[in-house]
């Protein structure tokens, strides 16, 4: 089992914070097939939040695949996520080392590093969605 | 809602049982001896000394009966400051008539439960309180009409079934004053004040007129005066109530055209007859005033009536009752939160 | 799904002010409706025509398709923990169990001593010495156990300590998954409503100004910020909710439904509060009658 927290200036919906939450317990192997997620009730209880809310994210993970409910009883995990291993994620994190040493000799400092980020990244998604 | 309005009444339902408990103790205690007294004293007794007697019993226990009338005549104002003012300014006082309004049961329910079950509480002491001081007080009133003491007006007002009208008017009284104020002191005070006033203003303006009265004019003659008094400016004198135990209203003396006049004459006083350093004896002087046709009147209410009057008031101080009542529910109905 | 609250045209009048004019709503059963706006903006005089404490002076008001406290029926059907919420300090906590039980024919009195005992509250004493944290929980009880289809509660935590705000929320969400139960609460403060509420009701000085699901409400406010520009110079299809201009710079906040390309523009999400604030700068509220309400 799993204990939630909810991170007020993370600029992410609460929602949103639950299903990260639960997928970097799977990643972490914190959570694992066969596994009970809290109840509803035990998710409200402890955070003071909108059930509507929990009960979102518990959809939103069903629709993933992540989680089933059995009625009466409880959501469970059914799966794990795909890319569990960051052993995955290593030749890209190469390519951004690269990239960040490359920044820094044409002179930037690490904040323009991070705002050059994350307008393009934010200019990418819109693309995206366009 | 009976249960709640039990609970929150509890206390003073109790306050009210120890005084009537405790009333009730004297009573008991000290009603039969009372009663006892009086009737070995009257079987003894006969003419100008069953008067006397009277006079003697009255003197013995003027001081008990004059505090159970008072008694009585301060539990319809008591009542609506205790029961009848808190009842709704408290809640409004302290919030919880938003708690009370908002369970399921409408809040036009809630005041009627109240006001039954409280105001039938009243009625109920009011009532037990006046029986029982009237029941004890049997062989004093009695020997009042031999010997009139407290003023009638005063009597009257703590025996019948006045003191139940009363204390319901009190009662709806200090719950309407309540509503408005909002808050409990204030509301005590204001009906004590509004109260009081409407006992006096019935008792000295209204109640002479609830009836109709009595009036009767008889020669001057010793026998019948009740006071006579010379001074520099003429002579002051009243004759007697003729009916024993009436209630009197108004007396005063008549010239021979019938009209009122206060004082006899000065030129009276000249007259050696009327001088009292010359003469001892008022009756050569009263043979005077009779023959210069004045006479003596008086205007009043016979004890046949008692009942009549008792109903009377009782039905008018219903009906101003019943106003505050209808006050409360419309005050509630304009949902003023 | 049936509604919750529909109004139309209401207004709401004390002597010559009008506490509220012309709020048109329509929310639908099954939310957790914040009513959010500064003090003085008309929120208890709406939740007290709600629970049908007050009348309303026009208009039309339906409360779960009643009218609201018609009836004993009706006002079973809508729980009120009113401001500062109040219990007869001179009480026990069990006769405030007896008296739920004798006044609501709905009364879940396994619940109510569930709740209590949960809490630790002593069933003998009286109301009046129990701390404000545990009297507001006690009134909660009190509007949970009778078991409404709608609770309605006016500054629930206004004044509570920090530990029996959180204490409160948890007792009053996890009423709301248990039972189904629709909830309208009010606060001063966004940050109450950020987590609990997922359908907003903004009111400013009497008039609504906002009403919508709490997602859309965050999805459709953007804040943007440029070189100096007249609003015309925005992009098509938006409301303009606030302007401010330096001398280079404007910054707009705007209500859209779509999303924003123009590159002369940089775009940022905006919290709860931002949003809220948005609407109630003097700016804001000075056009408010030309601008578009949410539904």
């Amino acid at each position: 089992m799993i204990e939630f927290h909810l991170d007020e200036r993370s600029g992410l919906a609460p929602y949103q914070q639950l299903v990260r939450q639960v997928r970097q317990a799977l990643r972490l192997g914190m959570l694992r097939q066969g596994d009970q997620l809290p109840t509803v009730k035990e998710v409200v209880g402890s955070l003071a939040i909108n059930p509507n809310t929990v009960l979102k994210a518990y959809r939103e993970l069903e629709r993933d695949g992540v989680v089933k409910p059995r009625p009466g009883v409880g959501t469970f995990v059914t799966a794990t996520l795909p890319d569990t291993s960051f052993a995955a994620h290593g030749p890209l994190r190469t390519d951004l080392r690269r990239w960040l040493a490359k920044a820094r000799r044409s002179g930037l400092d690490d904040e323009s590093i991070e705002a050059l980020f994350a307008t393009t990244f934010r200019e990418s998604s819109e693309e995206d969605i366009a | 809602m009976i249960w709640v309005t039990w609970r929150q009444f509890r206390a003073q339902a109790v306050t009210a049982a120890i005084g009537l408990v405790l009333l009730g103790a004297v009573l008991l205690a000290t009603g039969p001896g009372l009663a006892h007294d009086y009737a070995t004293g009257r079987a003894q007794c006969n003419g100008a000394g069953c008067h006397q007697f009277a006079e003697g019993y009255l003197n013995q226990h003027q001081k008990a009966l004059l505090e159970l009338t008072l008694v009585v005549l301060v539990v319809p104002a008591l009542l609506g400051l205790f029961w009848g003012a808190p009842l709704v300014a408290r809640e409004l006082d302290a919030g919880t008539h938003r708690l009370a309004w908002n369970q399921s049961v409408t809040r036009f329910r809630w005041l009627a439960v109240k006001l039954l079950l409280v105001g039938g509480s009243c009625a109920a002491v009011a009532g037990l309180t006046a029986w029982w001081v009237t029941r004890w007080s049997v062989p004093l009133d009695d020997a009042s009409r031999l010997d009139p003491r407290l003023p009638l007006g005063m009597t009257f007002a703590a025996r019948g079934v006045v003191p139940v009208a009363y204390s319901l008017f009190a009662f709806a009284l200090g719950v309407a004053i309540g509503m408005l104020t909002k808050r409990v002191l204030p509301a005590m005070a204001v009906t004590l004040v509004i109260f009081l006033v409407a006992q006096f203003g019935v008792g000295v303006l209204v109640r002479p007129h609830l009836a109709p009265s009595h009036t009767s004019v008889a020669p001057v003659a010793s026998a019948t005066l009740a006071n006579f008094n010379v001074s520099r400016d003429g002579i002051r004198m009243n004759g007697d109530v003729p009916v024993r135990g009436a209630w009197l209203l108004s007396r005063s003396m008549v010239d021979a055209s019938g009209a009122r006049v206060d004082v006899i004459p000065a030129s009276l006083e000249h007259d050696p007859a009327c001088d009292p350093t010359i003469s001892k004896d008022i009756t050569a002087c009263l043979n005077l005033i009779a023959s210069q046709g004045y006479r003596q009147q008086s205007t009043y209410h016979l004890p046949s009536q008692f009942w009549r009057l008792q109903w009377t008031e009782a039905g008018l101080y219903a009906v101003g009752t019943a106003g505050l009542v209808g006050f409360c529910f419309w005050w509630l109905h304009r949902r003023v939160v | 799904m049936n509604a919750l609250i529909r109004a139309e045209a209401l207004g709401k009048r004390y002597g010559r002010r009008w506490a509220l004019t012309g709020c048109d709503l329509d929310i639908p059963a099954g939310h957790v409706v914040g009513l959010v706006g500064p003090n003085g903006a008309g929120k208890t005089t709406l939740l007290n025509l709600v629970t049908g404490q007050l009348a309303p002076s026009t208009g039309h008001l339906s409360v779960l398709g009643g009218e609201p406290g018609r009836d004993a029926a009706q006002l079973a059907r809508v729980g009120y923990v009113a401001q500062d919420r109040p219990t007869y300090a001179h009480l026990s906590v069990a006769d405030h169990l007896r008296l739920g039980r004798h006044l609501n024919p709905g009364w879940d009195d396994e619940l109510a001593r569930r709740r209590v005992e949960r809490l630790g509250l002593d069933l003998k004493r009286k109301a009046g010495r129990l701390s404000g944290g545990q009297r507001a929980q006690l009134a909660l009880t009190l509007g949970i156990a009778k078991r409404p289809e709608l609770l309605v509660l006016d500054e629930p935590v206004v004044s509570l300590d920090p530990f029996a705000r959180r204490e409160f929320l948890q007792g009053l969400m996890e009423a709301a998954a248990d039972t189904e139960l629709s909830v309208l609460l009010s606060s001063h403060l966004v940050s109450d409503l950020e987590r609990t509420c997922d359908y907003l009701v903004l009111l400013d000085r009497g008039m609504v100004r906002m009403s919508a699901p709490l997602e859309e409400v965050i999805a459709t406010h953007r804040r943007l910020t440029g070189p100096r520009a007249e609003p015309s110079r925005l992009p098509q299809d938006m409301t303009v909710v606030n302007a401010s201009h330096t001398d280079r710079q404007s910054t707009y906040v705007v209500h859209t439904d779509r999303p924003i390309h123009d590159p002369t523009w940089s775009v940022s999400r905006l919290s709860l509060e931002d949003v809220v604030l948005a609407y109630l700068t003097p700016a804001s509220r000075e056009s408010a009658p030309a601008m578009e309400v949410l539904r």
